[in-house]
């Protein structure tokens, strides 16, 4: 019989939290990363291309540990958030950072295709039209990558549901704080007799993801009829 | 209209050095492909920046180098047609006319949008998807647009060059009709002849990214033709 114990239910709310929030919190650095990639002719664009594309073949727990120096108690970020008395290792608020730097990528990977399909005219003809820099932005360019905006905000959406070796590095694993379904289930596979339970939480991993992947492409379709 | 342009631009294999002043309202700009009449209208219109010299519409100044003025195409108040439509294809007919009018400040909007849609017949059109409708079609709501975004001057940019001899014969009616009805000035550019015969009164004639010579359209026409554009003509 599969089971969910409240602190199972504790995982599900925060990783649904968490990848919302790092899907919200990502999309504008997204956008602007991806408008930069692919309107720009930026000279160190390869260089910035670089390190926006490293946390994909980098480890999650390189990253984690990286983040770790930089935001803990003596990185430069970390005494600069200590002075405003905030604290990101071992909150909820790191196991977001981790999941917006580790699905970034997809996310800028996705809208850049879809900025670099735009035909540039089209801007001019909105610029000669009377669109300021940032109407033309609002009223074309984003419209019409809404579909990969999409596209790239289910990848992020799903890969910071998936997301472990960052988190746990940066955020820990604490109940109920910061422990999301894929902590749980490595607690559970460590733990005697856990299986059952870590199967239980594997069966609404697959669920969720497979939701995701629906509601994206069902949003997806629609946005194509339009 | 007064155009008064004195500007030069260079690029990596070609330089621009355009000078000339015009005060007709139909004028055309004839040349063979790359003589520059599209640069030409990119610099007017705002979208390349000259490397100097000055632009001067009816007395504004939309470029000068020694002021470091350079307007921005969103406040030039020059609006181009461009060769193909460049309709926004995520928005219907209505919205694509209505684009340029909703950011024109109220007290410019002089043209009445249902006239010029009427004029332009696309009243049945306007809730149709830019998708659905035919070359002939399409120009007509780029021009439509164009218009009510009541510029003060308009760039034609071979607008009839991507359609067929029965499309054209549609599209230039209403391009005669609503210029004159709506007396708006425009830069009629294209490499064909017969088209600036149609449509304009003054012809500015260019090759090698320079103005060569500045004549009525009636003159240009008398003139063997292979003495400008041996190849197209």
């Amino acid at each position: 019989m599969y089971t969910l114990s409240p602190d199972d239910f504790s995982a599900i709310r925060l990783s649904l939290l968490v990848a919302t929030s790092a899907t919200l919190l990502a999309l504008p650095f997204g956008v602007a990363a991806a408008y930069l990639l692919a309107f720009t002719r930026l000279p160190a664009k390869p260089i910035f291309e670089g390190i926006i594309n490293l946390p994909l073949v980098l480890p999650p727990v390189v990253i984690g540990y990286l983040l770790l120096l930089l935001l803990g108690r003596n990185g430069w970020a970390g005494q600069l958030l200590a002075f405003f008395d905030i604290r990101l290792i071992f909150t909820l608020k790191g196991a977001i950072i981790a999941s917006m730097v580790v699905g970034f990528p997809l996310l800028v990977r996705s809208i850049r295709i879809g900025m670099e399909g735009i035909d540039r005219q089209l801007i001019q003809a909105s610029r000669t039209l009377g669109a300021t820099w940032w109407d033309s932005l609002l009223t074309i360019v984003i419209p019409l990558s809404g579909r990969a905006i999409l596209a790239g905000m289910t990848l992020i959406f799903a890969r910071s549901l998936g997301e472990f070796g960052a988190t746990i590095v940066l955020a820990g694993n604490i109940p109920g704080v910061t422990q999301t379904i894929p902590l749980a289930i490595y607690q559970y596979t460590s733990t005697p007799g856990g299986d059952q339970m870590a199967l239980s939480l594997c069966l609404v991993s697959i669920v969720l993801s497979f939701v995701v992947l629906l509601a994206g492409e069902a949003a997806n379709r629609t946005m194509a009829v339009r | 209209m007064l155009l008064d342009v004195n500007i030069k631009k260079r690029f990596p294999n070609f330089y621009c050095r355009i000078r000339f002043t015009l005060n007709h309202e139909r004028c055309g700009v004839f040349g063979p492909s790359g003589s520059g009449k599209s640069t030409l209208m990119h610099l007017l219109s705002g979208l390349l920046q000259p490397d100097s010299g000055h632009i001067l519409l009816d007395g504004r100044i939309l470029f000068n180098s020694e002021k470091k003025i350079n307007l921005p195409p969103e406040v030039r108040r020059v609006g181009v047609v461009f060769q193909d439509a460049l309709l926004f294809p995520h928005m219907n007919v209505r919205h694509n006319l209505f684009y340029g009018m909703k950011r024109t400040p109220e007290q410019d909007r002089h043209i009445e949008p249902e006239q010029l849609i009427t004029a332009l017949h696309l009243d049945h059109l306007q809730d149709r998807r830019i998708t659905n409708l035919s070359g002939g079609e399409r120009q007509r709501v780029a021009l439509g647009r164009t218009i009510l975004s009541c510029p003060r001057l308009i760039l034609l940019d071979e607008p009839l060059s991507g359609l067929d001899e029965k499309l054209k014969q549609e599209i230039i009616p209403h391009l005669h009709k609503v210029f004159d009805r709506f007396a708006i000035p425009f830069l009629f550019i294209s490499h064909s002849l017969r088209e600036l015969r149609m449509m304009t009164e003054h012809v500015l004639v260019m090759r090698h990214g320079q103005v060569q010579q500045q004549l009525a359209t009636e003159k240009l026409v008398r003139i063997k033709p292979e003495k400008y554009d041996p190849d197209k003509l």
